[in-house]
């Protein structure tokens, strides 16, 4: 009874996984298809399919390279991401910290002011006219600091409900041996901090580097564009050189796919334990 | 769980359990020389000046344009007004003249709404069927996360191609059932459909991965107790594991609600809005009708999309309210 109940259980779960084999073929497919055509000759990428290539091009790869701008898109992404990400990171924290410690009727209020933020959608037009009067329009400094304040919301947010958790006995005696503001911020609270800021970093990089629409109005120059307007500007003028347009996806999702299955436990826990856990 | 925006605490973070049955103004007994309710003692540790630099960023950068900037919807700003002029709701009439509105806010709500329900739906069954000790679970759930990780523009580009009337691989398949190609990109019912499709393939697996998290925080006890009660699976499911889900599904369908709302990229990259106005959304709109000098309409277009989305997180709030109160 009880073995034919176990085998009755192993054939549901290998049932179960071929299933579910089945439907992430819907995921694969595509992907598969994008690798083989990135190899392929023109004439062979005019029709997409899984075959593989009669000879693997890899020259393919070299024209997107040199055509597609892509050391330069990735210079000027690393320049706004890192510069972003730290900035946003460290005016999070310090924020964080202020406002769950301290309450007053200011710290409510400007609380308030940044929680309103997270659902508020990037005012174009305006922005675009504050940073040409501030003659810091088409800058990569400036696009930064646009990506600081419209992530600083989020990311306070969760600092902030971290910070509640962390007992005020430890200020207190921080405080009673004469560490107090910047130094208790310092040595006391940031060290705290480690878990979440990973946390913090992995989603503000994330965000940071695959956005679209915002450099779209901020940066004019081409020499200043960050990567995914290199790789839109390539794919508007190669459109059905469907070999170079999938060798260049293939760049562009390289590093993060490396990243992703080199510590996919901690990218799919840092993306989703952010949101979930209170 | 409690939850507000623009309140105190916020859906996307519940403050903890054991802090909520802590009343506000508590501090402990036994540290009387250092009071934390005493007020310039707290000043002092927490300095207000520390906030000063990151707060004026977000004020600058982020609450400047989205108030004092939304005047500019009230002008005749254009790249051609040689002064700016007051014009009151000027910008606003076309809203309810002009059919490209409608279209942008039709598509846009169907995108939202669409996408929504499928990832939550699909995630929810994914998650339910990974969370069990079938085969091969680990590398399933690699496979199904990973588009999470893809940019939405890599996503655009992939389903350009997979759905191109020419060497599109849809056609492909249409033309081995025997149908005639299709010209997806190019009518508004087909196009929509490639978003939608586009946009629940790229993120099913995130909300699958925070359903399991949810999953996984069930007590084996209940599951066993009821199981020991002879409560049927369907009775496990809507009485024990689907409350305990209730704040991650909340969350997913905020999370992609708002998502859905401002989605651009993908439809930017697959028809920029064509043809002509047909699959305009409401973030592409805006940026085209930058494109086309009228800048006033596109910052009245802005606003109104700003006060969609308040009116939604706002909405959503009351909603949430009523269906986690047990918690």
């Amino acid at each position: 009874m009880i073995a034919q109940n176990r085998a009755e259980g192993r054939i549901k779960r290998s049932v179960g996984a071929v299933l579910l084999w089945l439907c992430a073929l819907v995921i694969l497919i595509p992907l598969v298809v994008v690798l083989v055509t990135s190899l392929k000759s023109l004439k062979e990428a005019g029709s997409l399919n899984l075959l593989p290539p009669a000879a693997p091009l890899f020259s393919n790869y070299v024209t997107v390279f040199t055509e597609g701008r892509i050391v330069r898109g990735i210079c000027n992404s690393l320049i706004v991401t890192a510069t972003a990400t730290v900035l946003i990171l460290l005016s999070a924290s310090v924020l964080a910290f202020i406002l769950t410690r301290r309450r007053t009727r200011m710290t409510v209020f400007m609380e308030k002011s940044i929680t309103l933020g997270l659902v508020a959608p990037f005012t174009a037009l305006p922005t675009v006219m504050l940073l040409k009067t501030l003659g810091i329009l088409g800058t990569r400094g400036a696009l930064a600091l646009v990506y600081t304040a419209m992530f600083l919301p989020f990311t306070t947010m969760m600092l902030s409900a971290f910070v509640k958790t962390l007992p005020r006995e430890l200020d207190e005696a921080a405080i009673i041996d004469g560490c107090s503001g910047l130094a208790l911020f310092q040595r006391i609270i940031l060290p705290l901090l480690t878990t979440p800021l990973m946390t913090a970093f992995v989603l503000n990089t994330m965000w940071v580097w695959n956005d679209f629409m915002i450099p779209l109005y901020l940066l004019n120059s081409a020499a200043r564009w960050t990567l995914p307007l290199s790789v839109f500007s390539f794919f508007g003028k190669y459109n059905h050189s469907w070999q170079y347009i999938c060798a260049n996806m293939v760049i562009v999702s390289a590093p993060v796919t490396i990243l992703y299955l080199a510590g996919q436990r901690s990218i799919i826990s840092g993306m989703t334990t952010g949101a979930v856990k209170g | 769980m409690t939850a507000a925006i623009g309140g105190e605490q916020c859906i996307f973070f519940p403050s903890p359990r054991s802090e909520r049955s802590i009343p506000s103004g508590w501090s402990p007994p036994y540290c009387d020389s250092v009071r934390p309710g005493n007020l310039a003692n707290v000043k002092a540790a927490y300095p207000l000046w520390m906030t000063i630099l990151p707060f004026s960023v977000y004020v600058v950068f982020l609450v400047l344009p989205s108030t004092a900037g939304f005047t500019l919807a009230f002008t005749n700003w254009s790249p051609y007004a040689e002064t700016l002029r007051f014009t009151g709701l000027q910008s606003f009439v076309s809203m309810f003249t002009e059919k490209v509105y409608a279209v942008a806010l039709a598509n846009t709500l169907i995108f939202a709404v669409v996408t929504t329900l499928g990832k939550a739906g699909l995630g929810l069954i994914l998650a339910l069927a990974l969370n069990t000790a079938i085969r091969s679970r680990n590398l399933l759930r690699t496979v199904y996360f990973y588009p999470a990780v893809l940019s939405p523009l890599v996503v655009g580009l992939l389903f350009s191609a997979i759905f191109d009337a020419k060497a599109g691989l849809a056609n492909q398949l249409v033309a081995a059932l025997g149908g005639s190609p299709v010209s997806w990109l190019g009518g508004r019912g087909t196009a929509l459909f490639v978003f939608n499709f586009g946009e629940i393939w790229r993120s099913t697996g995130y909300a699958m991965a925070i359903f399991l998290a949810a999953l996984q925080g069930i007590p084996v006890e209940l599951r066993e107790a009821s199981m020991m009660d002879g409560a049927s699976a369907w009775r496990r499911f809507h009485s024990i594991t689907l409350p305990y889900l209730m704040p991650a599904i909340n969350l997913v369908l905020l999370t992609s609600m708002l998502f859905g709302l401002k989605i651009f990229d993908l439809v930017y990259i697959l028809t920029g809005g064509g043809p002509g106005y047909q699959t305009e959304t409401i973030s592409t709109l805006i940026l085209n009708q930058f494109g086309q000098d009228m800048y006033a309409q596109s910052t009245a277009t802005n606003l109104v999309f700003t006060l969609i989305l308040v009116s939604f997180a706002l909405a959503f709030q009351a909603y949430q309210r009523a269906t986690e109160v047990t918690a």
